[in-house]
């Protein structure tokens, strides 16, 4: 609960951004630069080039939001799918998928998340498509075994011996019985989809200046961290919370879904 | 000596869920006497399994809540003993056997050894001594070559087999009074289920033994009950001794559950049953008043406002129901 | 077939076998399970044919692989003629209108996440019965035929009770109107009195219907009420088939004696009687003996039991066995 009241306020500030926040996040005012926050009518302060923290943040949020939604989008259909038809039909098309995603379980996330950026060229697109990217292993591996699970189901049986194909058993009989599993890693993925875009955009590879990502705010900032740490811990702690929030919900998801499985 | 064994005096058992409370147990007493065999029949949902599981508080607590009655074990209420006394009972004078012998049995430890540590809890037993008595107790019941079978482990062995295991441990206890088998033969296939059921009568006869029966099968109670106690939704309804209650089944539900059975003589040459209409009730919304009354052929104006106090047909034949006529206590 | 002469057959197999391939978790050797395992039995129309047998015996799988849900790995199954398992796929699914099964778990037969209307509205859409209005009143007819209120279509399987559940997996067998109804374990999952309302319902629906079935059940008593022939599997074959009556009267071969001593009887009077306990456990399909499946564990059993599978022999007019002690 914590987690979805969270998760729909920074819903909400994401969405109404243009209307909530006090100054447009991209104006440099360098006569006001490092003001502290509640100073000025700067609520959290500027930073170096005197742009405000609160607008930043505000339309970080939005950024982050996008992010998170877009990788996960990208992650969980296409290995959603994957798993889906390696789960359903097995065989070698199945284990030759299997191998594929075992390898790219093998390498360090933050590192295959690099690699691919560095391959596309470094842009918040590029870095979206890579967390997407290094995101469909879980997703087939987790779509796959639900399917292997419920394959076996009588419901799944009857429904073959009532004349389904195997299109109609996939999508509309077995994928709505996934969904409990996948939804909740795909909550999971986005707090661990933003904190991966801020991390690339902290090396540089993600958002480019002057784009409010948190990451890249922290980034940009690191030198100030002891004389103006509102620069560099604010963005941090937005990052924070959402995260947070997603993760509180990821894990709600699961109680909630789970015990009615359980009746 | 008419002091009977274990004595159930209206045990009442609640239940919280998040649709809300459910009165699983609502009063709920019977006796067995010493080496008598009592089944305690109904179908799903009447509580039987629960009623078991509360003898010895099994109940998981959380969810679970006994909330009034006593349970006499030898004169002791075992519901108000402090929980070292009542773990001490437990496997030594009271046993249990479940349904599912895979999951009752610690899959990583042989079976031999799993018997042994009953041994060597229960009793101040050497290992040398407690190892001959396992194997002494692997032969009782019945369990082919058991040198070899000793070091087995559950998975490596029939559900019949494993069955038989349950049953060696629960009189691995050195003065077994009451083993208390939940649908022990329920999983089982009926050729094994004879076995074991002989198992259990030859075992009984051998040790003297009390057995609480728990089932859902008429089979089962007609070849091994001495008496019976029939529940419907949380009460007794029916108890007496098994003679009787076959051929004078005198509340409406028993007499409805053996008109259910196919195997009824009632139906030599039709192929209609008759079944008792609707369904059993939802516990968390039955009332106060008789379960049954909904679907009863002789339901009158007092069965929905409380639920009758029993009424005693013969020595040992008692009965919860308005509709019955009192016949004189012989 | 001998024991049946012309007579109108509407579902036949022929030496059917249907063996899977497993993997031994011990050591990861591959393995032959033998479900079913050379099984030649014929139905004619309005009967019910009763298939008793315990865990291994491979009456389930032989179900299934009637209604080619399984692959079989020889012989043949002919509905009405025409043979099951060399029809094209489109011709497969134009037989699943004349086909059905009815499982045995009722809470895991019915998918968790759809409605009833719309599990029942399924096998019309399949077969193109009606438009969409004509199906929705179809529904409601299914419901109020196996004793379900219409008003309750919009709910899922979990808002039911065990036997209502099994009533919609009836229904949803009888959209297509079918001619065979496979009941795989139908009452086995269910309470004494819900199966007593089960069953009655089954015979309803046959009289109604003129349906014909396929009872497969490990419940003698079951069997022995609702079904006019009999067929007793062990390990995968035949080992005695028979009219209900006759077989009830005097089972011959020694399994179906063991079975029937084997079954509790429901009167406490009969206790006492000494009863011939066959030993043993219920061997696995996957290593059956050699010769005779129930040699070991036969009280007859001879030598030439342990080294030959028996041919099935007709003692009587009307019954099979596969049974040395009825050979020639």
């Amino acid at each position: 609960m914590t987690g979805l009241g969270i998760i729909a306020v920074f819903a909400v500030v994401a969405v109404f951004a243009p209307a909530l926040a006090p100054y447009d996040p991209l104006i440099q005012i360098i006569g006001d630069r490092l003001t502290p926050p509640l100073t000025d009518g700067y609520f959290l302060g500027t930073d170096d080039l005197g742009r405000d923290m609160l607008s930043r943040i505000m339309y970080g949020t939005r950024i982050s939001m996008i992010i998170g939604v877009v990788s996960v989008s990208i992650g969980s259909l296409v290995g959603g799918l994957v798993g889906m038809l390696a789960g359903y039909f097995g065989g070698i098309f199945d284990r030759i998928t299997m191998r594929i995603i075992d390898i790219m379980l093998a390498f360090p996330y933050i590192l295959l998340t690099i690699v691919i950026v560095a391959l596309l060229g470094a842009s918040l697109v590029n870095a979206m498509i890579a967390i997407g990217i290094s995101q469909i292993p879980r997703y087939a591996r987790i779509m796959r075994g639900s399917v292997l699970a419920e394959k076996e189901s009588d419901y799944v049986l009857a429904e073959r011996s009532l004349g389904a194909k195997d299109g109609e058993l996939m999508f509309s009989t077995i994928l709505p019985n996934t969904l409990a599993p996948m939804s909740v890693q795909a909550t999971l993925g986005i707090g661990e989809a933003i904190l991966s875009s801020a991390a690339l955009s902290f090396l540089g590879l993600g958002a480019q200046p002057p784009t409010p990502e948190w990451g890249l705010m922290i980034a940009s900032s690191k030198e100030f961290v002891t004389s103006a740490w509102w620069v560099v811990t604010l963005p941090g702690v937005a990052t924070l919370i959402a995260v947070l929030g997603f993760n509180l919900l990821g894990d709600g998801l699961r109680d909630v879904l789970d015990p009615r499985l359980q009746e | 000596m008419d002091e009977p064994l274990l004595s159930i005096q209206d045990l009442k058992v609640d239940f919280s869920t998040n649709r809300g409370l459910v009165r699983a147990i609502r009063g709920v007493s019977f006796a067995i006497r010493k080496g008598e065999t009592l089944a305690l029949v109904g179908e799903s949902g009447c509580g039987k399994s629960v009623t078991a599981h509360s003898i010895t508080r099994l109940i998981p607590t959380p969810p679970g809540r006994i909330t009034g009655g006593k349970i006499l074990f030898e004169g002791v209420d075992l519901l108000q003993i402090p929980e070292p006394k009542l773990r001490d009972l437990r496997g030594s004078r009271i046993s249990m056997i479940f349904q599912e012998p895979m999951t009752s049995l610690n899959p990583v430890f042989p079976i031999g050894s799993q018997i042994m540590d009953v041994l060597l809890t229960h009793t101040k037993m050497k290992k040398v001594d407690a190892r001959a008595k396992a194997l002494s107790l692997l032969e009782l019941v019945k369990i082919p070559a058991p040198e070899r079978r000793f070091k087995s482990y559950p998975h490596q062995l029939s559900g019949g087999m494993r069955q038989r295991v349950m049953i060696a441990l629960a009189l691995a206890s050195p003065n077994p009074g009451l083993m208390i088998a939940d649908e022990p033969t329920t999983a089982l296939d009926v050729t094994i289920q004879a076995q074991i059921l002989a198992l259990l009568e030859d075992l009984k006869e051998k040790i003297g033994m009390a057995l609480l029966l728990i089932t859902h099968d008429m089979g089962v109670v007609a070849e091994v009950a001495d008496r019976v106690a029939v529940m419907y939704a949380g009460r007794v309804v029916e108890e007496g001794e098994v003679f009787r209650i076959f051929e004078n089944p005198s509340h409406p539900y028993t007499r409805g559950l053996l008109e259910s059975l196919p195997s009824n003589p009632l139906y030599k040459e039709t192929k209609r049953l008759k079944a008792i209409p609707g369904s059993v009730p939802d516990m968390i919304t039955l009332g106060e008043g008789c379960p049954f009354a909904n679907r009863c052929p002789l339901v009158r104006p007092e069965c929905t406002l409380a639920f009758p106090e029993p009424t005693t047909l013969d020595t040992d034949h008692k009965v919860w129901c308005y509709a019955i006529e009192e016949e004189p206590v012989l | 077939m001998n024991a049946h002469e012309s007579k109108e057959i509407i579902l036949r197999t022929k030496d059917l076998k249907t063996h899977f391939t497993v993997v031994n978790p011990k050591d990861g050797q591959k393995q032959k399970l033998y479900a079913v395992d050379g099984v030649t039995l014929s139905i004619a129309p309005g009967e019910i044919l009763g298939i008793v047998g315990e865990s291994g015996c491979g009456k389930s799988t032989l179900g299934r692989t009637v209604l080619r849900l399984e692959e079989r790995t020889s012989g043949d199954v002919y509905f009405r003629e025409e043979n099951v398992f060399e029809a094209t796929p489109e011709r497969v699914n134009e037989l699943r209108k004349h086909v059905q099964m009815i499982f045995q778990d009722p809470y895991s037969s019915l998918n968790p996440r759809k409605r009833v209307s719309s599990l029942l509205e399924q096998p019309l859409r399949l077969h193109s019965i009606g438009d969409l209005s004509d199906r929705i009143q179809r529904v409601e007819a299914l419901m109020a035929e196996v004793g379900l209120d219409p008003k309750f279509r919009t709910r899922f399987p979990h808002q039911f009770s065990g036997g209502q559940r099994q009533r919609i997996g009836i229904a949803r067998a009888l959209a297509v109107d079918p001619e065979l109804i496979v009941c795989d374990e139908a009452v086995s999952a269910l309470d004494v009195s819900v199966q007593a309302q089960i069953l009655n319902l089954l015979a309803d629906l046959q009289d109604r219907r003129n349906l014909t079935y396929l009872f497969i059940s490990h419940d003698l008593s079951v069997v022995e009420f609702i079904a006019t022939r009999v067929v007793v599997m062990y390990l995968g074959r035949i080992v005695e088939e028979a009219t209900t009556k006759d077989l009830m009267a005097k089972p011959l071969h020694p399994y179906t004696q063991a079975l029937f001593e084997a079954y509790p009887v429901i009167d406490p009077r009969k206790r006492g009687v000494t009863k011939r306990i066959v030993s043993g456990d219920v061997p696995s399909p996957i290593d059956p003996p050699k010769g005779c499946h129930f040699a070991p564990r036969c009280p007859f059993a001879t030598d030439r039991c342990r080294e030959a599978y028996p041919p099935t022999f007709e003692p009587e007019v009307g019954r099979n066995v596969a049974c040395w002690l009825f050979g020639k």
